[in-house]
Order: C-alpha cells, then structure tokens, then sequence
C-alpha cells in the first residue's frame, strides 16, 4: 500500500499546482502541453482512486483481526 | 408615539426576552394538574410552595420510538416507553426544556424536551461535580486538543460490535474516504463493567500504535445508559491515551465528561464518520472542478499562441505582393465604383434640374398662352372700338367740314372790313404821306435818311425828297441848331 505511488492528496496539491502555473499562462507550448497531460493523469489517478476506494473493517480479537460484519452480528444480545 | 404597544407587540417582546434568556433550563418540582388530551401532548404544571410553571411535553418531543428522529439511529435498548406516558401527579420531576410564551393564553410556559424522575438529580450533582474537578485539573483544555487526521487510513473504533453504532458509523463512512482500514475494538458500552472495558479498550489501541484517530461512539440512550461515559476512570484513559480519539456519543442534551476530554467530540457516531472523511462525491467535485479548470487553462494557453501565431501569418500574408496587388485591385474597383456611383448621382441630379426646368417652363408657358390669349381678346376688343372710334371720328370730321365754309365765309368777310381799316391806318403811317404836306425827307449818298445834321458834313451831297420828287444838293455848311430853337428846326 505505501508505494513510491503519491497519494490522493499528494495528487491534488500536484493537480492544484499545475492548473495554477497554467493559468499564470508564462510557460513555453510543449511545457504546457507536458503540464496538461500531467494533470490529467493526476485527475484521472485521483478519481480511480476514489472509485476504488473501499474500507476494510476488520474486527480485533485476542489473538489478531478477522474481517467484520456489522450485519451478520445484529442485536445477538 | 412609540411608548404604546400593541399587544402583539408586547407579547412579542416577552416572547423574545424570555426565549432569549432562558433558552434552555432543567427545573425541578412537583408534577400536578396533570392532562393527557387525545391530541398526545401531555400537559402540566411543576409546583414548588406556592409557585406554580406551566409546562407542555409535545408528542414528538415524547422519545419512546425505536429511532431517534433526528438523527435516524437506532435506540440501544429497543423502543421504550417515554416519562410522559408514565408520570403521575405529586412526582417530583427534573425536566429539561426551554420557556417560551404562549400568546394565545397570554401566560409564559416550558416546552419540556425531557424528564427525569428525581433520583437522577443526584446524578446530575455528580456530573457537575466531576466535571468541576477534572476542569480544574486541566483535562477539558482546548490547547491540549489535537487535531484528528485529515482523510484518516486507519481508524479504531471502539465500542459495541452489535450496536446500533457501528452500523451507523459503516454505513456513513462507506460513502467517504479514499478507502481506509477500520478496526473495531469489540467493547460493552453501557453497564457496569463498561468503563474499565472502555479503559482497556483505549490503552490497548494505544499501546498497538496503528490508529491514525481513534473512535469512541455509541448510540443515543438515556441519561443512565450513557453513564459509563461520565466516569473518571474513562476521561483520564482518553486524556492519557497517545493517539487523537473523537467521540461520537448519541446524548439528547449535554455532553458527557468523556465528551469534554475528547480531542474531538462529535454529535453522534454518524457525525463522527462525517467528521472523518469527506464524502467522496465532494472529493469528485474537487476533481472535477480541478480538471475543468485544467482544460480551460490549457485551452486559453493554446488559444494565446493560436492567436499569436495567427497574427504573425496574417501579418505575413498582408505584405505579400500578391496581397498588395489584390489590395490595389480592392481599391481601383472601390473607387470605380465611387466614380460610377457619383456620375450617376450627378447625372440623376442633372436630370431633375432638367425636369424641373421644364416643368416651369410649361408652367411660363401656360401662363404666356393664357397671356396671348388674353391678348388676342383685348386686340379684337380694340379692334372693334378702334374703328367705332374712326367711324365717329370721320362722322366728326364730315360734320366739321360741313360747318367750315359758311363759317369761313363769314371769317372773311369779317377780316376784308379789318383789312380795309388797317389799309387805312397803314396809309396813314406811310412816310411819304408827310411830304405831301410839305415836309421833307433828306437823304446821304447812300439813300440812308439823315436824321442830325452830324450825319454829313461839307462837301458831301444829300438828297431831298418831295412828294413829286428829289432834289440832289451840296452841302455848303452845318448849322446845328440851339437848344432854345429846336423846336423851329423840327
């Protein structure tokens, strides 16, 4: 999970960034170009991730953790 | 004048003051006068000596439903009768609420929100006191507070693995975050052996070191199935505890003293996992609205260098011979056209000159042929009175020349007898008449008459003449005559 990868927040500041340098408009073509394929792919990276996001609720025990289902233990008691 | 009040006015005004002062209060006192019309609002009044409050608990404040109707979750110990239905006249009750003022009766009144009998009262003086004591020790210090994990990866939560709160909590967060790892630390909150299990259940998720936050939730309850949360032992473990914890404990009024250490102290454990993480549908916004920005930065960047680019080719273009020829075409043909369109407009002005010209020309001329017409008329009427006029002049003439010779006749007639006498008077001046009677007429060589006797001088001839006749003498001597005898000489 703790890749050289750059988080999803790391992506946004980058995406933040990129945008603002272009819009600041001083940057030759093919560096403009280069900006903009960045930033699409941090865009694009960005909302894979959250497509993809899902959390993994996993129950403590004495020994370890197993996976968890709030369903399947309702109202035992 | 303003002083005078409507009495809407007024009531408004009690309204505001009262509502804004007490806002909310918990109030102790006997119950009486109690009434529960159909309606299911339960109305009484709190007694104390003489002092009576006029109280209202409305139906949907009466909370015996199996979900909390503000927040959705679901009652810990299923659905449960409410004090409203069960409370009797000369019960003494702590209600909590706020004072309001009922225009309509024209009286003040508590809207109850909750009761409790008062044995709970004591409670509350222990809360209060805990609550004074760890205060004072520093435990509610906001600097002390941390600040929890944005976007959190991993996250214990502790409570009760088959209540109504880690359903909650799965159910909000599973539409938020970026996908984090929750370990639920099993754990009974409510009852006796519950605070030191939450204690272990703290130190033990401390001292594992995983959790970015920690999570402290459980449902909504009644002020003594969240007692555990009011006890000492549980403050000071989450005060002690190393990693941030945020609690969400489902209170209907105040915080509890587990509230008032936690670094974070959400509504409920739904709040708590909105507190967490964002929603992710926010977080595709912000993707969205990023990328949107990003195409139109970019746009705008090839749209400036389009554009430069265009203004040079066209600046090129615009030097070319070929370019200045069509340019030279555009103009010969521009003006060509001008010329074109200034002759016609010369020749159309020209035109109307000429109509115009022509059109007063007849005008003159209808005006000349009334004029000689006119003419002919006066000639012809002249004409007529020219020869009428020549006739009677003839008749004149002929009438006249009728009248001439006796006239003439008679003129004559008169002019011979004046003829006669001026024969007459004209014999009588003739110069020879005299020298009939005997005077004389003396003349020079020359035949001129000598009227002094200066006119000749001896020598000289003179001629005298007679009535029959001339003498023809010598002058011998002159002898002017004296003054005194002139007459003689005469």
């Amino acid at each position: 999970m703790k890749k050289k990868e750059p988080t999803f927040e790391e992506r946004l500041a980058r995406l933040q960034a990129i945008v603002t340098a272009l819009e600041a408009g001083d940057s030759p073509l093919e560096e403009s170009v280069a900006l903009y394929k960045e930033g699409l792919a941090h865009a694009a990276a960005c909302r894979e991730q959250l497509e993809k996001a899902r959390h993994d609720i996993r129950l403590c025990t004495e020994t370890g953790t197993e996976p968890f289902d709030a369903g399947a233990q309702e109202e035992d008691e | 004048m303003d002083a005078i009040l409507s009495v809407r006015q007024v009531t408004e005004r009690l309204r505001q003051a009262v509502e804004s002062r007490f806002p909310y209060v918990w109030v102790q006192g006997e119950v009486t006068n109690l009434s529960r019309p159909s309606s299911g609002h339960v109305y009484f009044s709190l007694k104390e000596d003489d002092c009576l409050l006029n109280c209202v608990w409305f139906k949907r404040q009466q909370k015996d439903e199996t979900f909390d109707p503000l927040t959705g979750e679901v009652w810990e110990d299923g659905p449960r009768p409410s004090l409203a239905r069960v409370m009797e006249n000369g019960q003494t009750l702590i209600c909590a609420g706020r004072l309001t003022v009922y225009g309509a009766r024209g009286q003040y009144q508590m809207v109850v929100e909750l009761a409790q009998t008062a044995g709970l009262g004591l409670w509350h003086q222990e809360f209060e006191a805990l609550k004074r004591k760890l205060a004072a020790e520093g435990l509610f210090d906001q600097a002390r507070k941390r600040p929890l994990p944005r976007e959190p990866r991993r996250v214990a939560v502790i409570t009760a693995p088959n209540g109504a709160a880690i359903r909650d909590f799965i159910r909000i967060s599973s539409t938020r975050g970026l996908g984090a790892e929750i370990r639920v630390y099993p754990t009974p909150v409510q009852g006796e052996d519950a605070p030191p299990r939450i204690v272990d259940a703290l130190k033990r998720a401390g001292d594992d070191a995983w959790a970015e936050v920690i999570a402290l939730i459980r449902g909504g309850g009644s002020v003594q199935d969240l007692w555990a949360f009011n006890d000492e032992r549980v403050a000071r473990a989450v005060y002690r505890c190393p990693i941030p914890v945020l609690t969400g404990i489902g209170h209907e009024i105040d915080h509890s003293i587990t509230d008032f250490t936690a670094d974070y102290a959400a509504a409920t454990p739904s709040h708590a996992a909105q507190i967490l993480w964002q929603e992710r549908s926010v977080l595709e916004q912000r993707i969205d609205g990023l990328e949107i920005a990003l195409r139109n930065a970019s746009l705008r960047r090839q749209d400036t260098l389009a554009l430069r680019l265009e203004h040079v080719s066209r600046a090129l273009a615009l030097l070319s011979p070929l370019a200045r020829l069509r340019h030279q075409r555009e103009t010969l043909n521009a003006l060509t056209g001008r010329l074109r369109a200034a002759l016609e407009r010369r020749i159309e002005r020209d035109f109307r000159a000429v109509e115009r010209l022509s059109d007063a020309m007849r005008e003159k001329n209808a005006r000349l042929e009334s004029r000689s017409a006119e003419l002919e008329r006066l000639a012809l009427r002249l004409a007529g009175a020219g020869e009428a006029r020549l006739r009677r002049a003839n008749a004149d003439v002929e009438r006249a020349q009728a009248a001439l010779p006796p006239l003439g006749r008679l003129v004559g007639l008169a002019q011979e007898s004046a003829l006669t006498r001026l024969e007459l008077r004209l014999q009588a001046l003739d110069p020879f008449e005299p020298l009939r009677r005997g005077y004389a007429m003396a003349c020079d060589e020359r035949g001129d008459i000598l009227r002094s006797v200066a006119q000749t001088s001896p020598g000289r001839s003179v001629s005298v003449l007679l009535a029959d006749g001339r003498i023809l003498a010598d002058v011998t001597g002159v002898e002017p005559s004296r003054p005194d005898d002139k007459n003689a000489s005469t």
